[in-house]
Formats: structure tokens, C-alpha cells, sequence
């Protein structure tokens, strides 16, 4: 069960760390270069990179949080409430593009942020889960 | 997952919170693909024909079998995914077996409709109908057993 874990999230890092990478190469990493990648984009080039997204990642998203269920060391309510933020992040993530395209340039600092906030927090939270798993052997 | 095996996933808030919030995003997810379905194929069936069949009125060439068989190929990977996640939530729902089996097939029966849309440089314009139809009818279906999860939920009874 340990080493199936373990590939989930080796699995996991990799498609995140290949999607920061992707991100950078094609969109890249000041809010001015979002604002302008986006800006330009038609509805039909946002629906084609956000929906299989939004088919996908809310399932990783709840293999991973689900996970946080068997962490004893955290109470109950303590687990819920960090849920919350990794959904918020995914959602701001997902659909702030289409604010951009429809002229909202600002809005490239959420994206920014939101976008590297799931990232950071995806990370922290496998990290977490893999320490417990081999700490506790659960 | 865990979902599969829990006693009453309500009593549960981890999987309870974790779940609404899967909820919400595959509800929301399902909207915005009907949204790219219904951009890139019309919102009638005379326009999902002129789309895939081509249409001399618009200047515009049939879809290959290629380029159809791309597409359906990618749609049915994640709506697979959808379909088992959901699927598994129905069947723990509060119904009776026969209700819930009727749920389930009446789901997998229209997204099997989909690889109609195969057939479309033979069969025409009904097989462009019934591939199209089938898979927006996968998607409502689907948004609507999402909300009946959720609804059971919210009011413990899953």
C-alpha cells in the first residue's frame, strides 16, 4: 500500500511540476506576460485547457485530500478547514482567464497567486502525507 | 478511496468537505465542457450536422474519421473518470437497488452513445444526432446525480 502511495504522489509531482514547467514556458511568469498571453485567447482556447482540468484535477484533488482522513494527528475540524483552501485556489486558478480575456488585467495577480499557492500547497500537503505514511506506517 | 469502503461518509467531515467540494468543481467542470461542446458543434442538431458532416452553405469540410476519432478518444478518457467517481456515490445513495441501477445504466447507455459520432462519414446526420445527444445527455445526467450526491450530503443521509 506504502509504495502505491508513493507512486500516486511521485506520479502527482511529476504532472504538476511538467504543468509549472509548461506554464512558464508558454504563458510565463510575470503578471504582465499572463495578462497579455490571456488577453488574446478566444473562449474556445480557454474551454479547451480549463475543461479537462476541471474533469481531472478536483479527482487527484480528492484521492490526495481524502488521504488527510487517516492523519490522527490532526482533529477532525483542523482536516475540513484545509480543505477548503485548496479547492478556493483551484477555482481562482481555473477561472481567472477568462476575467483576463474579458479585459480584467488585474486579475493576472490572482492568477499568479492562486496558481502558485496550489502548486506550493499540493506540495506541502503530499509532503505531509508521505512523512506520516512512513513515520506511522498507516 | 476511501469513499468506496466508509460506513456513512456524512459522519465523516473530512470526506464530507472533500467530496462537496469534488462536487462543485465536476458540476462546474460539465458546464463549462457542455459550453465547449455546444461552441465547437452549434446548439441545434441541423448545426451539429453542418459542423461534422461539412456544409457547402458555410464553405466548410467534413471532420475526418481521424479527427473524430481524436476527439472521442479524449472526451471518453476524463468522462470515464467522471462516470466511476459519480457511479460509486449513486450507488450509495438512499434508493432502491432497481433505481438506482436504472440511474447508472440510463448514464453509461447515452455516453456509449457518443462513439455514434464514429459512424458520421456512413451514417450521416443521425449518427452525428445520436453521438452528440448522447454525450450531452451524459453531462446533464451526470450534473444532476452530482447535485442529488451533494443534496445527500448536506442532509446525512450518504
Amino acid at each position: 500500500m506504502r509504495i502505491v502511495a508513493l507512486a500516486f504522489v511521485a506520479l502527482l509531482l511529476f504532472q504538476s511540476a511538467l504543468g509549472a514547467t509548461l506554464f512558464v514556458r508558454t504563458v510565463g511568469y510575470l503578471p504582465c506576460d499572463v495578462a497579455a498571453y490571456y488577453a488574446d485567447k478566444s473562449l474556445s482556447g480557454l474551454l479547451e485547457v480549463s475543461v479537462p482540468h476541471f474533469l481531472m484535477i478536483p479527482l487527484a484533488l480528492m484521492g490526495s485530500l481524502h488521504l488527510l482522513a487517516f492523519l490522527g494527528t490532526l482533529r477532525p475540524e483542523h482536516r475540513s478547514r484545509l480543505i477548503h483552501p485548496f479547492f478556493l485556489l483551484f477555482f481562482a486558478d481555473q477561472l481567472s482567464p477568462f476575467a483576463i480575456a474579458q479585459g480584467f488585467h488585474w486579475v493576472a495577480y490572482l492568477k499568479m497567486v492562486s496558481f502558485i499557492g496550489f502548486e506550493l500547497g499540493l506540495a506541502a500537503l503530499w509532503w505531509v502525507l508521505l512523512t506520516h505514511t512512513f513515520k506511522e506506517g498507516e | 478511496m476511501k469513499f468506496m469502503v466508509s460506513k456513512k461518509l456524512s459522519d465523516n467531515p473530512t470526506m464530507k468537505t472533500t467530496l462537496l467540494w469534488m462536487l462543485a468543481a465536476l458540476v462546474a467542470g460539465l458546464s463549462l465542457s457542455v459550453a465547449a461542446k455546444l461552441g465547437e458543434y452549434g446548439a441545434s442538431p441541423s448545426a451539429w450536422s453542418a459542423a461534422v458532416l461539412g456544409s457547402e452553405a458555410d464553405f466548410t469540410e467534413p471532420l475526418g474519421l481521424d479527427e473524430l476519432l481524436l476527439r472521442v478518444h479524449s472526451d471518453l478518457f476524463g468522462l470515464i473518470f467522471v462516470y466511476v467517481v459519480v457511479g460509486g456515490l449513486v450507488m450509495r445513495l438512499n434508493y432502491r437497488t432497481r433505481t438506482k441501477i436504472a440511474l447508472m445504466a440510463a448514464s453509461l447507455g447515452s455516453l456509449l452513445l457518443y462513439p455514434a459520432l464514429l459512424l458520421a462519414p456512413w451514417g450521416g446526420g443521425i449518427a452525428v444526432c445520436v453521438g452528440i445527444g448522447g454525450v450531452l445527455g451524459f453531462h446533464l445526467l451526470m450534473g444532476c446525480y452530482a447535485l442529488l450526491i451533494a443534496l445527500a450530503l448536506w442532509k446525512r443521509s450518504l
